[in-house]
């Protein structure tokens, strides 16, 4: 369980550097800021969270269905990181924007949401039990 | 003396036309209802307003389609395509007065409403501050957006929206 618990985490501490330096190079390059709308605690949480989740996730199928857990959890994994884009379209930004600041966004946040599934598989190796 | 008199009638008549006023940079105009919110930038027209003499009142207004901002960059696309404002057929949202009264809340701009090709006759109640050569007229209303062919009736929009319009002015 521990073992689990660290691969969770450091899995979601991948997803959350990797995120942070892609979210800088895109704000860098492209002169906005989105510090006010996803601060970077935020990114940290919820990639931890989402990692966390999936871990739980991948321990109770793999643990119920033996055979096909894995194949199920690894589609679920993908599908509900692909449905979580729903999120970022529909986000509504409060107060003066522009158009260029909300169009940039899509950019910004999307490939974020796909850090924690990437991290997740990147690392899993490594705390496989033999 | 001939020419004298001729000024003094010509003021006359300019002082009696009304007073005429330009639209600040700094206006908005908001509208929400439960459902989506967002705002239109730009606004232009003109203002012939005199509280003291409102048979000469006047104002007209016009909002540009493409100016519509929801905050969210598809929402704003969506909303100008033609299930919406059609701002390709349609570009403005006008405003035209026929008539200004006084009420016990402020005053009330009686005209026409064109928007999405169709125009209708509404009573737009309005406030008005005045403050040295500068005054804020703020107007709060809703449409019915459905009267106007604006988005499919019963979709997930609600038909009612609400109009606020904050438009500080410079005396011209």
């Amino acid at each position: 369980m521990r073992k689990k618990i660290i691969f969770a985490i450091s899995s979601g501490l991948l997803a959350g550097v990797v995120s942070y330096f892609y979210g800088d190079m895109i704000q860098t390059q492209l002169v906005e800021d989105y510090s006010k709308e996803v601060p970077t605690m935020a990114i940290f949480i919820s990639c931890i969270i989402g990692t966390l989740l999936a871990t739980i996730g991948h321990w109770i199928f793999t643990k119920f269905i033996p055979k096909l857990g894995e194949v199920i959890f690894g589609i679920i994994f993908a599908g509900l990181t692909t449905a979580s884009l729903v999120g970022v379209l529909g986000f509504v930004f409060k107060g003066e924007t522009t158009e260029a600041h909300q169009y940039i966004f899509y950019c910004y946040a999307m490939p974020m949401h796909f850090f924690p599934f990437l991290a997740w598989y990147s690392l899993k190796p490594l705390f496989e039990s033999k | 003396m001939k020419s004298f008199r001729f000024i003094f009638i010509l003021f006359l008549s300019l002082s009696s036309y009304g007073q005429g006023w330009k639209i600040l940079e700094t206006h908005k105009v908001t509208f929400s209802n439960k459902d989506v919110s967002g705002t239109f930038d730009d606004i232009s027209g003109t203002i012939v307003f005199d509280s003291e003499n409102l048979s000469t009142a006047k104002l007209n207004f016009k909002l540009k389609v493409e100016s519509i901002n929801t905050g969210n960059g598809l929402q704003n696309k969506h909303a100008r395509g033609d299930e919406w404002f059609h701002a390709e057929k349609y570009p403005y949202i006008e405003f035209e007065s026929t008539k200004i009264e006084k009420t016990d809340a402020g005053f009330k701009a009686i005209g026409k409403l064109q928007m999405h090709g169709v125009s209708k006759e509404v009573t737009i109640p309005f406030t008005f501050s005045k403050k040295g050569s500068k005054g804020t007229f703020i107007a709060k209303f809703s449409v019915n957006r459905t009267e106007y062919n604006v988005g499919k009736k019963g979709n997930d929009v609600a038909d009612a929206i609400k109009i606020t319009a904050t438009l500080p002015a410079q005396k011209k």
